[in-house]
């Protein structure tokens, strides 16, 4: 009895340390090995657990200056500077105080004849889609009777104001935000839900590449369509809804089969504006066609963009997947092939080897090697990770690093959100680029004396390492990641992830980083690829903020 | 994503303290300011005054925040604190910090007692969601929660609290712990983790 209670004495202290600490508790473990059953210790370490959360966070957020540009105040937002208005209310670039981050803020108009039940159901709606290509909500609150939701804020530009400005894009283009746009849609469907309002206005393209569906104004649910009055844009309404047809996967199917046939040709497949003159071209089957606007497109995009223009839903794709697989079929291999060059090879011969450690040389030619191992840092003891080991979001990571000749290493993180994180190298954290030879490096390094380690955080499919190692600086390469997140002091998100060989049709969600590995893989011999893939065994699930 | 993490949020200030063992320890620092060198007082507020204004950025109310006043606020407790250096009573190394937070605290109180006693705000029920009403650590964890962080930390002996509004409040390392406490690192964070297990002790027989 003693002896048991002692070690559930060192326990909880071993938990307290934990948390002032600041180290993520695994509380399920916890409570299956304390099976003291109601502990009021472990009851308030739970509790003093969330106040040390909310301590730092606060810490964190009053670090930063408070932007002093304030227009006006909405809860504990402060809003900055208009960006434009939706189809329900006018949106704002607002900063967030708690999370500490830029937010855009999407007020419901006064006069917009929308219900603020009505207005918060968008968020509502949204919160449950997370996906890459989607926006994220942060959240949706009514103040001084005005409903309002905040979202992430998208630094970049809408399709309709890039064509406007560019005309037509290039058809690897056209395909790859096709792909995009239907994994964002299925993502939709799949909870239920259509977005009823997709249109080239509607969808940003990031400073970083990333494509983005926005305005879930009109999305509604999809058993609930049927008594839902139509919303959308004109141009973009497929023909049975016109009609009086409920909105549907297929009305969503053919306004992304709009939206790609205006990138390739600038136009609308019908040239009618108004609605009678419209329903008189459908009827009559005035589409205007790829082949007559834009000659010599790959056969496959135009079957995939023009069948799910047809008039009768029927004959487009089965859903937003069947579409993504339309438009990489043959003729789009060219893209594929761009976005996974060596990698896939370079993956499999990763799996082979096992997580812990890989050995350069992989071209040829050249003598000149280097080791990589990726490291969890528990305390004072690091572990190799090796092939399946399991790794806990609140994890510290580092990478050993040698090679036999001085090396520019580059670190990146692609966590599947479209935008590439750079690990290494990072302002004011030693050591930089160049890295000397047959010197052992613990990367990233050390902020003035302190080690410092990279620690995963939650809300990501999987976390996608790439080793970028070149025998000489890149001046290239470092233009294009100087505007890239930079990994950052930041406090971690709960839950769990295993780690496991990670499918070779992993892509890297980022466009700018697959641009980039693209740019540098035209020069092997100088210049090395890793790729690490960790995927989360349970994504969603397993993600938990406290 | 990842992020890089260190030991602890980072206080510059306090971590020269740690990093510079010229650098007076706030003890004696007290006690030239006592003993009326005006240097030693500014060297003071110097140390005290950028943690402390951070610190109130999460423990004060939005509706107090709005009159842009935290800083003055800080500041004006702080001089009184220095005014009354004499009546205090150091309850050991490490405990000035948590001497002033919890003037500070007071002062926080009565701002906000002075405002619900304006007619508009006669209404105010601090139990409700009003995020004005309430400072971005209740925002953050919930009023109630905090309310029985602060009991609990009130009951605790006079060195735990000090520890703990360090750590946890102050986001100090160790180190930084360690050269206010004349202590090393390991001890004091053996120390911490005891005061927090207290801390929860109590928080969980409520």
């Amino acid at each position: 009895m003693t002896v048991s209670h002692t070690k559930t004495s060192a326990e909880l202290e071993k938990l307290a340390a934990r948390i002032a600490d600041d180290e993520p508790v695994d509380w399920r473990a916890t409570v299956a090995t304390l099976t003291a059953g109601n502990n009021p210790a472990l009851q308030g370490l739970r509790e003093v657990e969330q106040v040390v959360n909310g301590f730092r966070h606060v810490q964190l957020a009053s670090g930063r200056d408070t932007p002093r540009t304030c227009r006006f105040r909405f809860g504990h937002l402060t809003v900055l500077d208009p960006l434009g208005a939706g189809s329900q209310g006018d949106v704002w670039r607002a900063y967030d105080s708690l999370l500490d981050l830029e937010v855009a803020l999407k007020l419901r108009k006064l006069d917009s004849g929308v219900l603020s039940h009505q207005f918060l159901e968008e968020a509502r709606r949204l919160a449950r889609v997370r996906q890459a290509n989607i926006v994220s909500v942060y959240g949706a609150a009514v103040h001084d009777g005005r409903a309002g939701i905040w979202t992430e804020l998208i630094r970049g530009t809408s399709l309709s104001d890039l064509l406007t400005q560019h005309g037509p894009f290039p058809h690897e283009e056209v395909c790859s935000i096709g792909l995009d746009l239907c994994h964002a849609l299925a993502a939709v469907h799949r909870h239920g839900l259509l977005h009823g309002d997709l249109k080239l206005g509607n969808v940003m393209r990031e400073v970083s590449g990333r494509i983005v569906l926005m305005d879930f104004g009109a999305a509604r649910e999809q058993d609930a369509a049927q008594a839902s009055v139509i919303s959308g844009s004109l141009q973009y309404l497929a023909p049975e809804i016109l009609r009086g047809g409920a909105p549907s996967v297929a009305g969503d199917i053919y306004a992304l089969g709009v939206a790609l046939f205006r990138l390739l040709t600038g136009v609308y497949p019908y040239t009618a504006t108004t609605l009678p003159e419209l329903l008189t071209a459908q009827d009559n089957c005035e589409c205007l066609t790829l082949q007559a606007l834009r000659p010599g497109l790959p056969k496959s995009l135009v079957r995939a963009v023009e069948s799910a223009l047809s008039s009768d839903p029927a004959r487009r794709c089965g859903d937003a997947l069947a579409f993504a697989s339309a438009l990489s079929q043959p003729a789009a291999k060219t893209l594929a092939g761009w976005r996974g060059v060596g990698l896939v090879t370079l993956l499999a011969a990763f799996i082979a080897a096992g997580v812990s450690v890989i050995y350069g040389g992989w071209r040829a030619g050249t003598d000149w090697r280097s080791e990589l191992t990726f490291y969890r840092v528990d305390g004072r003891t690091s572990t190799a990770l090796t092939d399946g080991a399991s790794i806990k979001v609140g994890d510290r990571l580092s990478l050993a690093f040698r090679t036999s000749a001085p090396a520019y290493v580059y670190v990146f993180d692609d966590d599947g959100s479209g935008e590439a994180a750079v690990l290494f190298p990072l302002p004011g954290i030693e050591p930089a680029n160049p890295l000397a030879a047959d010197t052992s490096y613990q990367l990233p390094g050390k902020s003035a004396t302190q080690p410092i380690t990279w620690q995963v955080s939650s809300n990501a499919e999987r976390e996608q390492f790439i080793v970028v190692v070149a025998d000489a600086a890149q001046p290239q390469l470092e233009r294009a990641i100087a505007a890239w997140r930079h990994a950052s002091q930041t406090t971690a998100t709960r839950g769990t992830l295993g780690l496991a060989p990670a499918p070779t049709e992993t892509e890297i969600s980022s466009a700018s980083l697959r641009a980039e590995l693209q740019r540098l893989a035209g020069d092997p011999s100088h210049v090395r690829r890793w790729q690490f893939v960790f995927p989360h065994s349970d994504a969603g699930a397993g993600v938990r903020i406290q | 994503m990842l992020a890089t993490w260190e030991g602890s949020i980072s206080m510059s200030e306090i971590n020269m303290v740690a990093d510079d063992a010229r650098v007076e320890p706030t003890i004696d620092l007290i006690r030239r300011v006592r003993s009326g060198d005006a240097a030693a007082r500014n060297e003071l507020l110097k140390r005290f005054l950028p943690p402390l204004r951070r610190w109130a950025h999460g423990r004060l109310p939005r509706q107090i925040r709005d009159l842009n006043d935290t800083d003055d606020l800080v500041q004006v407790t702080l001089l009184k604190s220095l005014a009354r250096l004499d009546q205090f009573e150091s309850a050991g190394p490490g405990a000035f910090l948590g001497y002033l937070r919890q003037a500070l605290l007071n002062q926080v109180r009565d701002e906000i007692r002075r405002h619900q006693r304006r007619p508009e705000h006669t209404e105010i029920d601090f139990e409700t969601d009003d995020p004005n009403a309430q400072t971005p650590i209740e925002q953050l964890v919930g009023s109630e929660r905090v309310r029985a962080y602060e009991k609990a930390l009130s009951e605790l002996p006079k060195h735990q609290q000090g520890l703990i509004v360090m750590r946890i409040e102050f986001g100090m390392s160790y180190p930084e712990i360690a050269a206010e406490m004349g202590s090393a690192p390991d001890t004091v964070r053996m120390s911490v983790a005891r005061a927090i297990l207290q801390l929860s002790r109590k928080i969980g027989e409520e």
